[in-house]
């Protein structure tokens, strides 16, 4: 599974920003590798629309889950074309690493419940 | 004298919103919470602000996302205006609550890792997408 965590900064501290489509990077987790990169949002400061090109950046990346504060209502009726999953964060200090972190126990438990199965 | 028919009047439309907000409502800084009633702003009317203020879209495609008519989603945003100045200019708190609206999509919240999520393709089972519990209550309901 490949996440999408919308950051202020491309660091694990960072907070989960607010805004989807217009935050400055993201930290793509995958599962798989059990690795994180960040990637810059090259579409933030587009006047309009920016998460059109954004959803179809994540989706030929493979992304198929998005986690952020809140999400547009345009940039929602994109992800929903393109079957990727949303995630809204409510707590503003959330950091990008407290997710990951998440993610990874949750991956490292259902590993070992597969091995012992 | 022949009894007047009666004559009901068309029950409003649902009207569709995004999600629920995030809050309740809102009190005043620096003003202690008075005995007067707090002013109620409608789930709809916060969306007709939230489409109209806050993503900047103009008042007939916010109408079509709402799924009402143009002339419904002005007196819905009217009505939504006037009852944020009166909260501004007396100080009242703000309590958002009611009001006749769906969900845009069936959203859940994980009782493990409070997690708000969709669940765009429908088949396999319904866990967080990023804990993984099953401990999951439909927010739409």
């Amino acid at each position: 599974m490949k996440y999408a965590i919308s950051a202020f900064e491309a660091t694990t501290g960072s907070l989960v920003n607010r805004h989807f489509a217009r935050c400055s990077f993201f930290a793509i987790h995958d599962t798989e590798g059990e690795q994180t990169e960040f990637i810059e949002n090259r579409w933030k400061n587009l006047v309009e629309h920016a998460a059109l090109p954004l959803v179809g950046f994540f989706r030929d990346y493979g992304v198929n889950v998005v986690v952020a504060g809140q999400f547009g209502t345009r940039a929602k009726a994109e992800l929903d074309k393109a079957d990727i999953q949303m995630v809204i964060i409510e707590d503003p200090e959330t950091r990008v690493g407290d997710i990951i972190g998440i993610i990874q126990r949750a991956h490292e438990r259902n590993k070992s419940e597969e091995q012992n199965f | 004298m022949p009894s007047k028919p009666l004559i009901m009047a068309r029950p409003n439309r649902s009207r569709r919103i995004f999600q629920e907000p995030h809050l309740k409502g809102f009190v005043p800084v620096g003003k202690e919470l008075s005995d007067n009633p707090p002013v109620v702003l409608l789930l709809e009317e916060f969306e007709a602000i939230r489409l109209c203020d806050y993503e900047l879209l103009d008042q007939t495609a916010a109408a079509r996302f709402m799924n009402i008519s143009r002339p419904t989603f002005t007196r819905i945003y009217g009505n939504a205006r006037r009852k944020i100045g009166k909260v501004f200019a007396e100080a009242a708190h703000l309590v958002i609550e009611g009001g006749k609206v769906y969900m845009n999509a069936e959203w859940y919240r994980c009782g493990k890792c409070k997690a708000v999520f969709n669940q765009p393709v429908k088949e396999g089972d319904l866990k967080c997408p990023l804990c993984t519990s099953h401990e999951i209550r439909n927010l739409s309901l």
